[in-house]
Formats: structure tokens, sequence, C-alpha cells
């Protein structure tokens, strides 16, 4: 396991359909809980680790899947 | 009559408990069932658009003000998916099913909102921390 396969989880959870959400957090809770095993790290630690770092997967994957960000959040405020 | 009755104490108008004066004064009006359900889908879209926010703006030396703004909407939109998980599991007439939705759903959304906080607002740990933790937990060094 590397770790963007947990970053691909959460991106996944975060742009699902809304009626998906509870089906896609249990396959990140799942992931996450496979990746505690595997490298014997406590889940607070790696999973605060993964959020850290997780923000610039996600702007990578959205440049390469929408080119074009929607216009009012590429400045501009809330 | 006692003049000290009628004054408002810490926590304004009930007896002083201040616990009680933050969920009375943060719970959202009430609406009708219909309503409710429109909310709830502007507030799963206002979610999703709060990420895009944090990708555009936030990773490269975001201003004190987009920080401020990012605690203050994330938060409440927190507070509102706290607020819409425990109104939907006590309100029998709302079937969320009617517009594809269930109650896990919106707990769901809530926790990653609690995660999407933390991404940016936590402190327990610096990115370079992070990076170490995971280089080591992922044997990426070698």
């Amino acid at each position: 396991m590397n770790r963007n396969e947990i970053y691909e989880k959460i991106f996944e959870l975060e742009f699902c359909e809304p009626n998906e959400k509870a089906a896609k957090e249990k396959l990140l809770n799942e992931t996450f809980s496979r990746a505690c095993s595997e490298t014997k790290t406590p889940l607070y630690v790696l999973k605060t680790a993964i959020l850290k770092t997780y923000p610039r997967f996600r702007l990578s994957r959205l440049r390469r899947e929408i080119p074009q960000m929607p216009p009012d959040v590429s400045g501009g405020g809330i | 009559m006692n003049p000290t009755v009628s004054k408002v104490k810490m926590g304004g108008h009930r007896g002083g408990n201040i616990l009680e004066f933050y969920t009375e004064e943060f719970r959202p009006g009430p609406t009708t069932i219909e309503v409710f359900r429109q909310h709830l889908i502007q507030w799963f879209f206002a979610a999703k658009h709060l990420r895009f926010f944090e990708a555009a703006v936030l990773l490269k030396e975001p201003s004190p003000d987009n920080m401020a703004s990012h605690r203050m909407v994330c938060s409440a939109l927190i507070t509102f998916g706290e607020f819409a998980g425990h109104y939907a599991r006590g309100e029998e007439n709302l079937n969320l099913s009617a517009v594809g939705l269930s109650v896990e759903d919106v707990e769901a959304e809530t926790r990653m909102l609690r995660d999407n906080f933390k991404m940016f607002h936590d402190t327990t740990m610096s990115g370079g921390e992070a990076e170490d933790v995971l280089k080591k937990a992922f044997n990426e060094s070698k």
C-alpha cells in the first residue's frame, strides 16, 4: 500500500454524490485501518499526517480533472 | 416586584446556563420539511464549494482573512450538519429517501467536514513532520 491509495479514497468521499457519502466513508475507513495495520502506525498519527498533506494531492487531481476551476472560488473569498 | 428578576444573566434569558444558550442561540429556525430538504441539498453543495475554495485559495500563502473565512464557514457547515443529523434521526416525517439521501450520508459528510477543518487549522503536526511520518510509514525514503 502507498499513501496515494488513502488520498484517492478521501478525494472520492469529498467529491462523490451526496447519496454515496456513507458508502465512500466506509471504504476510506477500511483503507485507513489496513494502512495502520500494514505500517504499524497509530490511526491518530497516520490520519493527522494524511490530512495535513492531502490538500496538495487534491489540488493536483482537481487541476488534472477540472482545468478551469469554478471562477467564484479561483481567487476570491467564500 | 424584585428588580433583579427581570435582569438578563450571563447566558441570556435561560437562567444562566451557558451550554443551553449555545444550543438554543445557534439552532436553525423552524422550517417546513420541504424547505429543510432543500437546505440539506444546498449544504452538500456548499461543502463541495468549500473544498474548491480550499484548493484554489488556501494552499499558497493564504491571507489571514481567507483563513478566518474558512474557519468560520467550515464551523458553520459542521454545526448545520450536526443539527441536520440530529433532526433527521428524530423527525419521522422527514423521509430523506424522497430526495435520495440517508441520515448516514449527512453524518458522513459532517465527519468529512471536521477533517477538512483539521487540514487547515490543526497545529498538532507541521507539514514537515507529517511528511516524515508518511515517508517512514510507507518506506518512501528507500
